[in-house]
This record gives C-alpha cells, structure tokens and sequence, in this order.
C-alpha cells in the first residue's frame, strides 16, 4: 500500500506538494509526499503517533524546512512568496504559539496588528472572537493561567481574525470541551461554505469523519491514501477483495467508518488480549 | 513508613542528579552543547582560582587574628563574604543559570524532599563555590592557629554556608512573591524607593547635627561609645555571632560560645521557618499569576484598541507595544533594570573627595557602561520571554528583521531612558556631568548599541534559551552567552574607555568626533547583521523551537 489510491483535484488546488522529504539525521519523517488539497475541501490528514502528520503540518506552514521537495500555498511557492503566502493562511500549531504574558484581548489585537489590519477592525474583530470563543469574561486574566482548552479557542481565534483562506489546524480540538468543540466546528464549517479550505490533523477519527470531505493517510512517513470518503472506502473494498482472493471480507452494503478504513489502511489491529500484569 | 519515604527520597535526589547528567551528555552531542560545556568548565575554572585566592587571604588573614587574640575580628571577612554571596548575583546580573525545582511538583516527592532539592541545587551558583572556599580557608586558618578551635570552627562555618544558602532563597522566594502581584509590587515599590530616599538622608542629617554644634547627636562621629554601640549590635547578627562564639572558645568561655552558637542556629531555624511558608505554598502549587485570584471580572464590553505609536507602522507597533508589556509584567526584571539606579544611589553618597578627580568626573560614563551590562538578559536572548510564541513570528508575514527591530528598539529606549535617568541622580547626587563628558557618553550610545544588538541578535537566534520573566532568577542567558556577551561588553567599554583617555589628553574636542565615526561603524554593523538575521533566523528555526517551545 505504498502508492496512494488517488490523488484529487477538481480545481486549482490550494495546496500542492511535490516530492516532500524531510530527514532528522538518518530518520526520514516524510518521504517524497504528494498531495493536493482543492479550494473549499475540508482535508483531514491523519495518521497514527510519529507518523509525520505535525512534520507536515509544519513544512506546509513554514515552521519547518523541508529537505528536498516543493510546498505550493494559493499557486505560490512557500519558500519564494513566504510573507505574501503567509498572509493568507491561519495556523494552530502543536505549541499553539500564544504570548501567554498577554491577556486574550491583547494577543488577538497584537496577532491582527501583525497580520496587517488596522487598529480598529482589529480591535473590532478581537472583541467579537472573543465574545464568540466564550472568553470575554475574564478580560484581565492573562493566557498563561487559561486552561488549555481556552488556550486552544484563543489560538483558533488568533489563526482567524485576518480572515484567511487557508487554515491549517494541528489537533484543534484536544483539550477543548464538548460545547466549545461544537461551538469551533460551526464556525469552521461556516468558513468552509464561505470558500475557505482548512487542513486539518486529529487523532479523533469520528471528528474527521463528520467534519471532512476529503482525507489523506500518513504512515511511517509515507501518503498512503487520499481522496474523499466514498474514494476511499472503495478503495479499501478493492483492496480487501484483492487481498482475500477475489472475495472482500467487507459485505456489499457494509459502510466501512473511518476508524476502520484507518485500522486497515496502516495495518493495526487493537491489541485487547494482551494485559499487563502488574497493572491493578 | 520513614524509612520507606527515606528511601524514596534517597532514588528521587538520585533520579534527579541522572536526569541532569544525561541532559548533560546528550547536549554534548550537538555544538551547542560542547560549546556551553566548555563555557560552563571555564567560568568553574575562574571563580575556582578565584576562590582558592580569596580563601588562602582569608586562612591568612583568620590565622593572624588568632594568633593576636582579635579572633572576634574574623566576623569582619564572614560579613564581607555573606554580603558578597547575597549582593554579587544581583549586581553582575546574572551569569549563572538556576534550577527549576517545581519541575519536580508532578512526581511523588515529599515535601521535605522539594525544601533539600530547592535549597541543595539552588546553591549550586559560583560564587558559592567562591565563599565555601575562602570560608574553608578561614577555618584551616584557624585550626592552624589554634587546634582547639576546629571544632567550634566547623560548626560555626557550616552554620553560616547554610545561612547563607537560605538567605538567598528566602530572598529569592519572597521577592518573587512579592512582585508577583501588582498590589504587594507597588507596596514594595514605595518600601524600596523609601529606603533609598534614606539612604540620601544620612549623609545631609549627619552634617546638619555636626554643624549644629550638638556633636554628640552626630550619628557619623566614631567615638568610643559609638564603635562600642556597634560592635554590640554586630554580635546579634550571624557573621558577629559567629566571630564572637570564636573568640569566646579562645578564651575557654564554652559557656558563651554554645549560647552564642545556639542563638546562630536560632537564626537558621528561623530562616527555615519563613523559607517554608513560602516553600509549602509552592509544594502546593500555588500560582502567582495576577490572576490566580478567581475573581469573575465582569464582561468588559469596551473596545479595546491596540497602542498607536507616532511614525511606527501599525505591526511595528504592535511589536513594540507587545515588548513593553511583557517588561512591565515582569517585576524581577524591572528590579534589574533599576539596579544601576540603586547602585549610584547606594554608592553616589561617598564623598567626591574621597575619589580620584578623574574617576569622580567619569562617574556618568561609568555607569551608563554598567547600565548596559544589566540589558544582557534580555538584548542576548531576546526571544527567551516569547516561549513557544516565537513560531507566531514564524507563521505572521512580518519579517523577523523587523520584529528584531522591534525588539531591539524597546531595548536601546531602554537604555537611553535609563541614562536619562542616571544623569539625574548623578546631578543630584554628586555634580552635573561636565557638557562635553555628556555630549560624548551620548555619542558612544550609538557605536555600543550597535555592537550590543548585533552581537545579541545573533546570540539570541544561536543560543535562544526560555527565559521566565516573572520569577526571580530564571531570566538568565546560557553561559555561552554570557560569556560571549562579556567579551562584547569588554570591548565595548575598553574603547569607548581608551577615548575618554584620549580625550583627557588631546584635548575634549576629540571624544565626541571619535565617538560619531565609531558610531558609523556601529550602526554599519548593526544593518549588515539585521539584513542577514532573516536568512539566518530561518535556518536555525528548529533551534529556536526546540530551545522555547518545550514544555
């Protein structure tokens, strides 16, 4: 399963990646990754731990630099183009990169300031965010003392008041509670309607499975499948079928969930016989 | 259960000490680390001689004065070396790096085993090495002298290490309570300011009363009364109680000495007391955010509106505006950047005829040179503060060039404030700095903020390294820095320095035109170093991640 089932693209796509490689010494943590994510597509990158989903996130969003490879952002080079580029993606990184000695308030004025609105519409933009993310209670707390849910609704805040048409989010929803969860997925899937495409990584396969229309794969550093859901599911099928012999284990109106086209695509089974013994 | 928790204690100091062992080693896989390594054994290597000078001075000395019967006048060298050990930190602004003991707070470890790591790895500063040396020396010196004594002495010695050790932490410890919050840092404010202010005081009081012609209400007039009042007093407090339980054994008044001994360990145990007020509340887990109160605010529905600063674009600003917020939330820095205020303070009451003419009339330049030591920290780090923020300068489409410039700006306001400043308590306090000494200290700003910058924008994308701006103790650079950072200062000053010599000879016109063609040169650089920062900011991102993102 080393070629992925299908690359997609039903338009100029808004992200791009040719030959993507990054090594950290010996270890390859992305090997030669093509991918193409259209305009409007909510793109789930999953992958099990280590697999090189953040490794990715981050060359894509120019936290880190590829070794070999290209990344193009809105038909530009990431490299070449990078402020212009930057311009119009909204991150959360792993780390969340807030300025947690500033209040909420101050880090989203400071954060649109930098992405270069003026005073006012950021300050407008800020109090809205934040009335929005249910923040605005404590205006003089600073971030270092929020909870890491609220961290996560700042950042998500702070990746969104320049309005952008890109949005890449590293695990958006760890650590956030299941009314702000609820609250965060109507406004990405607003964005969505709005034309925005958002990439995203999580571990929680039933959220990238209600939320995304398209996903992609990542083992051992290699894309091992992409397309939409229906894409893949048939792409399992046939998988399956070619695997046991011309007859699929999968039933004809079996519809595979995401979990399991995951469990089968990186080739893990859950491990329930074994125990630990010392363990009470 | 004792010795089951003994035993744990006994693995934790060991898991402890083979944590920072293996960090150790497995920094030394990358240059970094080597290059931190060699620093670390050199600055060891230094303070160690250093050390070994002072102690061998100090058993000397210690020797003498028992030999003579003045054995009472050791207190003087443990005074002096209990001031150095407290004040020496402070006033070089930190070349040292601390240990974060709440780390440890997750694991099981016992709240008698947090006190012994906290107060055990806190001491491990060089000047410690410097005083436990020459403290070693006074008690070879007096053992030498007299046998007899060595007992009394070690017991005295060891008490007053570990008075010093706890002195330091409970300084460490309170303080940052204090300027934790903004009420206790504003009481604190007023303390300190008043204090100061009364320092200012004796001097004018003194000669008031001795032009009054009442002598005897002369505070500063020595008599024999007077030394006598003093002395007294000095026996109440350790380094006195330590020289007289010496001088008491001498005399085989064993009496004496246990109860002065006793009143010493007295000392100790009271320490220990308010060391663990503090302690207990950390082991606890205390957090002393401004907002670790919870306190519901009610929904602020104004319109909060970012700073605008006259001719800075609005992401410059921003910058800016972000920098000195971050400045003014952080007490311990605050303090620091005050320090070449209070150091002139302290010291600007001496006479100007007790110092040389030339020296006297520098005093402006000199301490400006000492104001810009204190910007170390943050000038050659100057990332430290920003943690895992510095990816956003990453993702935002401002240049990192331009953020340092930012950055770079609040800094030498900074210190040009600073100066503004200094030369209003050197006016006040000794005379008004002659115009051309004036003129050309401002005419060598440029050429050593030049050189300051650059060498610290480079240090601060080489050797980033997280810096805690609220607590005491933890804003300080890696030792690579600081000592690379001491080669500039050192430049810096010797040729700023060799000017002002010029000056005196060639006549005064000569400063300031030197001083403005150096400042070409230092402005020249500054550019060349902000130009390449972005290329070379962008290589060794991952350094910068690795360094501040990490929890």
């Amino acid at each position: 399963m080393n070629e992925p089932y299908r690359v997609v693209g039903n338009s100029e796509p808004s992200i791009v990646t040719r030959g993507l490689c990054r090594k950290f010494g010996e270890f390859t943590a992305v090997d030669d990754m093509n991918l193409a994510v259209s305009p409007g597509q909510f793109f789930g990158f999953l992958g099990p731990n280590g697999a090189g989903k953040s490794t990715t996130i981050k060359m894509l969003t120019g936290l880190l630099a590829p070794t070999s490879g290209e990344v193009q952002i809105l038909g530009m080079d990431l490299v070449k183009n990078g402020p212009e580029v930057k311009r119009h993606i909204g991150v959360v990184p792993e780390g969340m990169g807030l300025f947690v000695r500033l209040t909420g308030s101050e880090y989203l004025n400071f954060v649109g300031r930098m992405y270069g609105l003026d005073r006012l519409t950021t300050a407008r933009r800020a109090a809205e965010l934040l009335e929005f993310m249910q923040l605005v209670d404590e205006p003089k707390k600073l971030i270092a003392d929020y909870s890491h849910g609220m961290q996560k609704k700042l950042a998500m805040a702070a990746a969104v008041i320049h309005s952008p048409k890109i949005l890449f989010l590293d695990e958006p929803f760890e650590g956030v509670d299941a009314i702000a969860s609820g609250t965060l997925k109507a406004m990405l899937q607003r964005m969505i309607s709005n034309g925005a495409t958002i990439f995203l990584t999580s571990h929680v396969l039933e959220i990238v499975e209600r939320l995304c229309s398209h996903v992609a794969i990542i083992n051992h550093g290699k894309l091992v499948a992409q397309g939409s859901m229906e894409e893949l599911r048939a792409g399992v099928r046939a998988q399956a079928t070619i695997g046991e012999g011309g007859e699929s284990a999968i039933g004809p109106g079996q519809k595979l969930t995401l979990e399991e086209m995951f469990l089968r695509i990186v080739g893990g089974s859950r491990s329930t016989d074994r125990e630990l013994q010392w363990l009470q | 259960m004792a010795s089951v928790s003994g035993e744990l204690a006994k693995q934790q100091f060991k898991a402890v000490a083979g944590a920072r062992w293996a960090a150790t080693m497995h920094s030394l896989k990358t240059v970094r680390g080597k290059l931190e390594l060699i620093s670390r054994i050199l600055v060891v290597a230094f303070y160690s001689v250093f050390g070994l000078f002072f102690g061998i001075g100090a058993g000397i000395l210690s020797y003498f004065a028992v030999i003579n019967r003045q054995t009472e006048l050791i207190s003087g060298m443990i005074w002096f070396l209990f001031g150095f050990w407290q004040l020496y930190p402070i006033l070089r602004a930190g070349y040292s790096n601390t240990f974060d003991a709440s780390a440890l707070l997750r694991f099981p470890v016992t709240y008698r085993t947090y006190f012994f790591l906290r107060c055990f790895y806190g001491a491990l500063e060089p000047v410690g090495l410097v005083v436990v040396l020459a403290m070693a020396g006074i008690t070879a010196g007096v053992s030498a002298a007299s046998p007899a004594l060595l007992p009394w002495c070690a017991i005295v010695i060891v008490l007053i290490v570990a008075l010093n050790i706890l002195t330091t932490q409970l300084v460490l410890t309170w303080v940052e309570r204090w300027l934790a919050q903004r009420r206790t840092r504003e009481i604190l404010g007023i303390v300190f300011f008043l204090f100061v202010i009364g320092i200012q005081f004796i001097g004018p009081v003194a000669r008031r009363l001795e032009r009054s012609g009442d002598r005897s209400k002369a505070p500063i007039r020595i008599t024999r009364e007077s030394i006598s009042t003093i002395v007294t007093a000095e026996r109440l407090l350790p380094p006195g109680l330590a020289g007289y339980t010496l001088s008491r054994a001498q005399r085989h008044e064993n009496g004496r000495a246990a109860l002065s001994l006793a009143t010493l360990s007295a000392y100790g145990i009271t320490m220990v007391f308010l060391l663990d007020l503090r302690l207990r509340k950390q082991y606890r887990g205390e957090n002393l955010g401004e907002t670790a109160v919870k306190r519901r605010a009610e929904a602020d529905a104004s319109l909060r509106v970012g700073w605008n600063i006259f001719g800075l674009p609005d992401p410059l600003a921003a910058m800016v505006e972000k920098e000195l917020r971050y400045l003014i939330r952080s007490g311990p820095m605050l303090l620091s950047f005050l320090m070449p205020l209070v150091v002139l303070l302290i010291f600007g009451g001496t006479s100007s005829k007790q110092l040389p003419q030339q020296f006297s009339s520098m005093t402006f330049p000199l301490v400006a040179a000492y104001s810009l030591l204190i910007l170390t920290n943050v000038v050659y780090n100057t990332f430290g503060g920003d943690h895992a923020g510095i990816q956003f300068y990453f993702m935002s489409p401002l240049p990192l060039r331009k953020v340092l410039l930012a950055k770079n700006a609040v800094h030498a306001s900074i210190f040009v404030s600073e100066l503004a400043l200094l030369w209003l308590a050197v006016r006040v306090l000794r005379t008004t700095p002659a115009l051309w000494i004036t003129a050309a200290t401002m005419a060598a700003v440029p050429y050593a903020l030049g050189l300051e910058l650059s060498a610290g924008n480079i240090m601060s994308i080489y050797w980033p390294k997280k810096l805690e701006f609220q607590m005491m103790g933890r804003q300080r650079t890696p030792q690579t820095t600081a000592l690379l950072a001491l080669g500039v200062h050192a430049v810096v000053v010797s040729t700023t320095g060799l000017v002002f010599v010029a000056a005196q000879h060639y006549g005064v016109g000569f400063a300031i035109p030197a001083f403005l063609l150096m400042a070409l040169g230092g402005i020249a650089l500054y550019a060349w170093v902000l130009a390449k920062a972005e290329a070379l900011a962008m290589r060794r991102r991952e350094t910068l991640f690795e360094a501040l993102c990490r929890e």
